[in-house]
């Protein structure tokens, strides 16, 4: 058994907004261990990447962590000033948002911002823009020499969606949280990055975090799947035991819409009904307006993450007897 | 790098037509204003004859077009010409006087920036809190403050009550203090809030979140990335208030009896003497046009994304 690298426990995070408290994130649990692949899946909305900010600690107003813990390495980071916070950060913990077109200084030119973390390393500087223009190599950047030099708005959204990621792996962190990193790339290049991905992993013993729509990349390199819906997560296990023994209602119907999923980019139009409202209180299970499989007490009762077999988890009432197969 | 020459050329010759519609304007305006700096000086007990002689001597009994392009063409060889009321050199007027006027308005930009910029970041960071609160208030005052004003009010306080500042006039560097700050204060006010308002706007982009997941320490985010930025808009306005600052000294140096630039021109205006009030508005526009290239061309070095064109 592998050592565990983070272990977040319980972790709530809500956002204050006119229409009440939005629960993003209630009361997540899950851990990761040294040189795994765990992929975060799920609607758009259901908190993924506030799951994945929250880790960074790198929530917004007006947004807060309620509670929880995340122990990396022996260290509960939520009980970390802030200094503590920021030498984990890029380091210890890389993170590549979802959607990063905007995630460039627009005054600065690609390689004082490829190089700025390396810096913060103490590394040398030439030592710095080397490595950085290997790793723009490495994300199939062209005329890196060229590129280093120049500015944000000066090359296109794909190429700057690579520097992004060139710039969080290239300091090797232990744990790597990729927030749908390869949405918008083109095919090619995206099986590049995964590989990229793979080599942190093997050459390091990184551990991944991926958040993605894709089940072709979560089948090519995660070992684990969290399954999260409406803040919750309802269903996690071995990649094996989620694609093939499903056990939680979402989840299944998960696995039946996959072709429409990927294509759609996450909205899920074959299950009927829609995701409830956040800042509800919720004293049920919060897919029951949509289950097929929901009884009355599944409205009251909401069921808890329970371990049904060897790694496997979920959050239904039915998980443990099966589910009746119909529909 | 051609580019930028041609950039400047065109801005240049802009500028020159700028120049030449303001001191055509200032001179029309001159002309409406009854009567003439003669009138003003000579007894009523003088003759009518010796008046018109005095003024043929002038060249005041020429058309006004005509006398404008005979200060323009003297202008263009060096010469500022001769004040009536002074009698003395226009160009040895601005002379002794531009010092004084370029020491107060520096100090005055000095005196802004070094205090709005800090505080309009911390009032940005401090958001809504009472650092912010209480800021934002005290600027709301202070802009609202008419600068005689805050000049009168700093006399009374500084030089009458307390006896540690000279009242008015030049004697030395602590005479600068006071009309400084009333200068400063009501503008820092304007430059406190754009500072504030542009830093809030660059906290919010998603590349100063990028700066934090980096693991850099939070001041250096806040200078590199969001100082850094905010600051664009920030140094163009700096350049741009430049003649504005020059423009408000008047007042100021009028109460202060500041021997600068602006008292020139108040009593010159108020004597009607154009060829002060001609030389003055020359010199204060052909600074508004360089103040305002040198300000684009500093946003061109500061952007990257602006292209100077
Ligand atoms: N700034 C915010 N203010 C209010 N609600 C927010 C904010 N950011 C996210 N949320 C809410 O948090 C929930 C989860 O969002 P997110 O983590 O982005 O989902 P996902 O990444 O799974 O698509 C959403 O329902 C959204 O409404
Ligand atoms: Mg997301």
């Amino acid at each position: 058994m592998k050592e565990t690298l983070i272990d977040v426990k319980d972790l709530c995070i809500q956002f204050q907004t006119p229409g009440g408290t939005v629960k993003a994130v209630d009361n997540v649990s899950f851990d990761i261990k040294k040189g795994e692949v765990f992929a975060l899946v799920g609607e758009s909305g259901c908190g993924k990447s506030t799951t994945a900010m929250g880790i960074m600690q790198l929530i917004k107003e007006p947004g807060r962590i309620a509670g929880g813990s995340i122990n990396f390495e022996g260290k509960d980071l939520l009980q970390l000033t802030r200094d503590e916070m920021t030498q984990v950060r890029g380091k210890e913990i890389g993170i590549i948002f979802q959607n990063p077109l905007d995630s460039l200084n627009p005054v600065y030119t690609i390689g004082y911002q490829m190089t700025e973390g390396l810096l913060v390393d103490k590394m040398d500087k030439k030592e710095a823009y080397k490595l950085a223009a290997d790793m723009l190599r490495d994300v199939k950047i062209s005329d890196v020499e060229e590129r280093m030099k120049t500015f944000p708005h000066e090359i296109s959204g794909g190429m700057r969606q690579r520097v992004m990621i060139g710039m969080m792996l290239c300091r090797n962190p232990k744990l790597l949280i990729a927030d749908e990193p390869t949405t918008a790339l083109d095919v090619t290049i995206q099986a590049g990055i995964i590989e990229l991905m793979n080599e942190l992993r093997k050459k390091y013993d990184s551990s991944i975090l991926i958040i993605t729509h894709d089940f072709g990349i979560v089948a090519d390199i995660a070992d684990r799947v969290g399954v999260m819906y409406a803040g919750n997560l309802i269903e996690v296990g071995e990649v094996f035991d989620i694609f093939d023994n499903p056990r939680h209602p979402y989840t299944r119907l998960l696995m039946k819409a996959l072709p429409t999923i990927t294509k759609e980019e996450g909205r899920l139009e074959t299950i009927r009904g829609s995701v409830p409202n956040l800042a509800e209180e919720r004293p049920g299970c919060g897919f029951a307006d949509r289950c097929p499989y929901a009884r009355d007490f599944c409205h009251h009762q909401k069921p808890e993450l329970k371990q049904i077999s060897e790694g496997h988890m979920c959050a239904c009432h039915f998980a443990e007897g099966g589910l009746k197969d119909e529909q | 790098m051609n580019d930028i020459m041609r950039f400047i050329a065109k801005r240049l010759a802009i500028g020159v037509l700028v120049v030449l519609f303001v001191t055509i304007l200032v001179f029309a305006i001159m002309q409406m204003m009854p009567g003439d700096t003669i009138d003003l000086m000579v007894d009523t007990r003088v003759s009518a004859e010796k008046v018109a002689e005095i003024k043929a001597q002038w060249g005041l009994d020429k058309h006004p077009v005509v006398q404008y392009f005979y200060w323009l063409k003297n202008i263009l060889q060096g010469d500022f010409g001769t004040s009536i009321s002074l009698k003395q050199g226009v160009k040895e007027l601005i002379l002794q006087r531009l010092p004084y006027t370029l020491m107060l308005t520096g100090a005055s930009l000095l005196i802004e920036y070094l205090i709005a910029i800090p505080l309009g970041l911390w009032a940005a960071v401090k958001k809504n809190k009472l650092p912010d609160k209480v800021l934002t208030v005290s600027t709301i005052v202070l802009w609202s403050m008419p600068p005689f004003w805050l000049g009168v009010l700093f006399m009374m306080v500084f030089s009458i009550w307390l006896g540690i500042l000279p009242l008015s006039g030049w004697s030395g560097i602590k005479s600068l203090i006071l009309p400084a700050f009333t200068l400063a204060l009501p503008t820092l006010a304007q430059i406190f809030r754009l500072t504030r308002s542009e830093v809030l706007d660059v906290l919010d982009e998603k590349f100063v979140t990028t700066a934090h997941a980096k693991g850099l320490k939070n001041k250096v985010v806040l200078v590199k990335h969001v100082l850094r930025n905010a600051m664009i808009p920030v140094t163009v306005m700096f350049f741009l208030s430049l003649p504005w600052l020059i423009g408000g000294s008047v007042v100021v140096e009028n109460v202060f009896a500041w021997p600068g630039m602006g008292q020139l021109l108040f009593k010159a205006i108020s004597k009607q003497d154009f060829v002060i009030v001609q030389g003055v508005v020359l010199v204060i526009t052909v600074l508004t046009v360089i103040c305002n290239l040198i300000g684009d061309i500093v946003a061109g070095v500061l952007d990257p994304r602006i292209r100077l064109e």
